[in-house]
């Protein structure tokens, strides 16, 4: 009984702690979004110069439009894995005080009509839990899809500092300034999502127990 | 959880469960009720969630649950009714009467496939296969929507909290001596009854029926004259003691 209760309150919390992490990739990415506004802007001013790291800028605010959306996607589904963790709790529940009932009623006349009940709530578990293994493989994909657009915001941050190193222009310090925010708001988030995909992946192997 | 036949008549029978051995002493003891006939069964405050397991265990001794498809709540407390949840998924065809200020609290402990009768204020009757069974006002006896179930045939008051005494698990379940089962039970009421008005109004409605047994939620059943004794002990008592305090 412990051990059940025990591993629902591990997923329960995964699933918290996922949102919790979303929370900070969406403060990065509103921060890349920003700076990459901020990049646009000094590209304006520096004319020529900077003629190479337009498209750069272009491409990086795509790229935190896309992680934005995703996150909306993302929370969705942490939404939906929480409520299948949480009915699969409220089974367990339900299927440990009905069994505990057949246990203490063994001997009484009509314990048979509860045996039924039973199997019922049993199976109903198992179909709980597949809904549940089913959300958290779309979570799983939903992450695997941020972290790609993260990785390739990454190249193309390292591309826009390797333009800015080779530039010599009046704005380099501004621009060089501005990749190491931009560097750091991709570092956050791809750690914040790697460490959700390990929560995660910890929880299917204890939901598939 | 022991189980007391209450009365055994040609149609029907009262069944009283309690003094549960293997509840746990931080959990306030409770008297369930059913009644019965050959092929219907009401539970009349079934109790809380720690309770369901001995609960059900015990209605098993007497009947096919597909049977059970009355259940009364007389108010919202959780050691009346937060079982709810888990008679909704073991029962398959139930209604619940309870009082309608409660309705949407109630259905917090889970209520999706049980029926919601509410009652209204005035109070109701209905039947059961045999048996007919009226739901009695006892507002604010101690809760704002409240109930006591009276049953003309059996002579029975189910009076809910009205009556209750906080007893030792090895209590009897009949009240053997009045005046010693008063210290059991004076604060309680006084404490929990928040108004003389209802109460002195419900002591009026309830002399007017005709009681064999009055049977409370806690503690132990009234018989035969200690029922009027009760009464004007009750009518004497001053309640609601902590506006006071």
């Amino acid at each position: 009984m412990d051990q059940g209760r025990e591993k629902d309150r591990k997923v329960l919390l995964g699933a918290l702690r996922i949102a919790t992490a979303q929370k900070e990739v969406v403060t990065n990415a509103q921060a890349i979004s920003l700076e990459a506004m901020n990049a646009k802007s000094l590209v304006s001013r520096a004319g020529e110069t900077a003629r190479a790291i337009r498209p750069l800028t272009d491409q990086i605010d795509e790229f935190a439009r896309k992680i934005i959306a995703l996150i909306e996607q993302i929370r969705a589904a942490v939404i939906e894995v929480s409520r299948n963790t949480l009915a699969t709790f409220t089974e367990r529940v339900v299927a440990e005080h009905m069994k505990h009932a057949s246990d203490l009623g063994r001997n009484s006349k009509f314990i048979g009509s509860v045996g039924g009940k039973l199997q019922a709530v049993t199976s109903g578990q198992n179909e709980i839990r597949q809904k549940a293994l089913a959300s958290y493989d779309r979570l799983s994909r939903l992450l695997d899809d941020i972290g790609m657009n993260l990785l390739a915001a990454s190249v193309v941050v390292s591309k826009f500092r390797l333009e800015v190193g080779a530039s010599d222009g009046p704005y380099t310090t501004n621009f060089e300034s501005l990749v190491d925010k931009l560097n750091e708001s991709v570092v956050q988030s791809r750690n914040s999502i790697s460490e959700s995909e390990i929560i995660l992946q910890d929880c299917i192997r204890v939901l598939r127990r | 959880m022991k189980a007391t036949v209450l009365y055994e008549g040609k149609s029907h029978q009262w069944i009283v469960f309690g003094r549960d051995p293997e509840k746990s002493p931080s959990i306030i003891d409770t008297n369930q009720f059913m009644v019965m006939d050959d092929n219907n069964a009401v539970l009349l405050d079934p109790g809380g969630i720690e309770l369901f397991a001995p609960m059900l265990a015990a209605v098993t001794d007497w009947v096919d649950i597909d049977n059970i498809r009355t259940l009364f709540a007389s108010h919202q407390d959780p050691d009346i009714i937060s079982s709810l949840g888990l008679w909704d998924r073991t029962l398959t065809d139930a209604t619940l009467y309870a009082p309608w200020v409660w309705e949407s609290f109630l259905k917090h402990f889970g209520c999706s496939t049980i029926t919601y009768s509410p009652l209204p204020d005035e109070g109701d009757t209905i039947t059961v296969g045999n048996m007919e069974l009226t739901f009695v006002p006892a507002h604010y006896l101690h809760s704002s929507g409240n109930f006591n179930v009276y049953d003309a045939t059996s002579k029975i008051l189910m009076s809910g909290d009205i009556g209750a005494a906080l007893l030792p698990p090895d209590a009897p379940l009949f009240v053997e001596d009045f005046d010693a089962h008063i210290s059991k039970m004076k604060l309680f009421h006084q404490r929990w009854m928040p108004s003389n008005k209802a109460k002195n109004d419900w002591v009026q409605r309830v002399r007017k029926l005709d009681i064999e047994y009055m049977a409370p939620q806690h503690g132990a059943i009234f018989a035969g004259d200690l029922v009027p004794r009760f009464l004007d002990w009750f009518e004497a008592l001053e309640v609601g003691i902590a506006v006071e305090g």
